[in-house]
């Protein structure tokens, strides 16, 4: 008996040492890196009605981005040449993709916010589609 | 240019250090504490070789970072697709490391055929490079300045202070040789290397998936 409640004992000893193991290991990493995996900020919203607005061009478009600025540089996004696509389709819907200036930004789904509000403030926009690739790393020289 | 850099790398390391340790701990402490050793001296080498693989990784990194600028470094290539798969084989190498010495697979052909090779203390250069080339944020803002300040002697230069200085966090792991000599810690070391190894492979698979999303 005595063998048994060893073996008990030394079984819960090394869940135990596990366990330990895990929270000063893989906690923090999961709380650091793991959670903040590489996910694009993707953000949607109509336009607002114009009556007899045209369908709008991208020139319109890109001079009206030039008011968003990053709020870290304060240099307009254009500038710093954050804007990595523009897709304007038959149907009025405008698409964006953003990269960032440095990897994990504070301010990546403040900037996409501001983007949609112009895009979408825009006359002739139905839909507005504005996604940050994070992967997309843009740094300011 | 030279004291700025230095500055600066310095300055990175030190702030940015404990979140390098956050990511290098998962790696290093179950292979740090899963192998008998004999007292600190070898607990001394065995940490100096992961961190001589951190090393030549971001010497490397310097080399290209400062070379190349952005065109390797940041690629979205490299962080959707070379990412995950070194995390795949840090997860690899840590589940073999982790059962390859536990009972009752240990008994096994296979197993005893890899134990020479998992248990060399050269597994740790290789698993301290696998983790040193595995970005991490305080690592992708170090390329990002050394993009910035462009050459490859001050992207070597700056990516080897930053390595000193982000080294500092880890001298507590010299501890781990006194706790070797406990069976029952290395073993719930093997346990450990397996279960992060099994962590490691879920956030590979949870990298790789979004990236198969298209706009």
């Amino acid at each position: 008996m005595p063998d048994k409640d060893n073996r008990w004992l030394r079984t819960l000893f090394l869940s135990v040492l596990v366990l330990a193991g895990v929270a000063l290991t893989i906690l923090p990493h999961w709380l650091r890196t793991g959670r903040r995996s590489i996910q694009p900020i993707i953000l949607e919203a109509p336009g607002r009605f114009y009556p007899h607005a045209d369908t709008p061009d991208s020139i319109d478009i890109i001079f009206r981005l030039t008011s968003v600025t990053d709020p870290d540089l304060n240099l307009s996004i254009i500038d710093v040449g954050l804007i990595e696509t523009l897709v304007i389709d038959t149907s009025a819907q405008v698409r964006v993709i953003l990269g960032l200036t440095t990897p994990y930004c504070p301010y990546a789904k403040e900037l996409a916010r501001a983007v949609l509000d112009t895009i979408v403030n825009t006359p002739g926009v139905k839909n507005a589609l504005v996604k940050i690739d994070p992967n997309l790393i843009r740094p300011l020289r | 240019m030279s004291a700025r850099v230095i500055f600066q790398a310095l300055a990175l390391g030190l702030s940015t250090g404990s979140f390098c340790l956050g990511f290098c701990l998962p790696v290093a402490l179950p292979v740090l504490l899963g192998a008998k050793t004999k007292g600190m001296g070898t607990s001394t080498i065995r940490l100096s070789l992961f961190l001589f693989g951190r090393l030549v990784a971001y010497l490397l990194f310097g080399i290209i970072a400062g070379s190349l600028g952005t065109t390797l470094a940041h690629s979205p290539f490299l962080r959707i697709r070379i990412i995950p798969l070194l995390y795949i084989l840090l997860a690899l190498l840590l589940i073999i490391y982790g059962i390859t010495e536990l009972n009752p697979l240990a008994r096994f052909a296979p197993c005893r055929f890899i134990q020479p090779t998992i248990n060399s203390i050269w597994f740790l250069f290789l698993l301290g490079f696998i983790a040193g080339i595995s970005p991490c944020p305080p690592f992708l803002l170090a390329i990002t300045r050394v993009i910035d300040i462009a050459g490859i002697l001050n992207g070597i230069l700056f990516f080897f202070i930053f390595f000193l200085a982000t080294s500092l966090y880890f001298l507590p792991l010299l501890l781990a040789g006194f706790f070797t000599r406990f069976a029952l810690i290395r073993t719930a070391a093997r346990i450990l290397a397996v279960i992060t190894g099994i962590y490691f492979l879920s956030l590979a698979i949870a990298n790789l998936l979004p990236s198969l999303y298209t706009f």
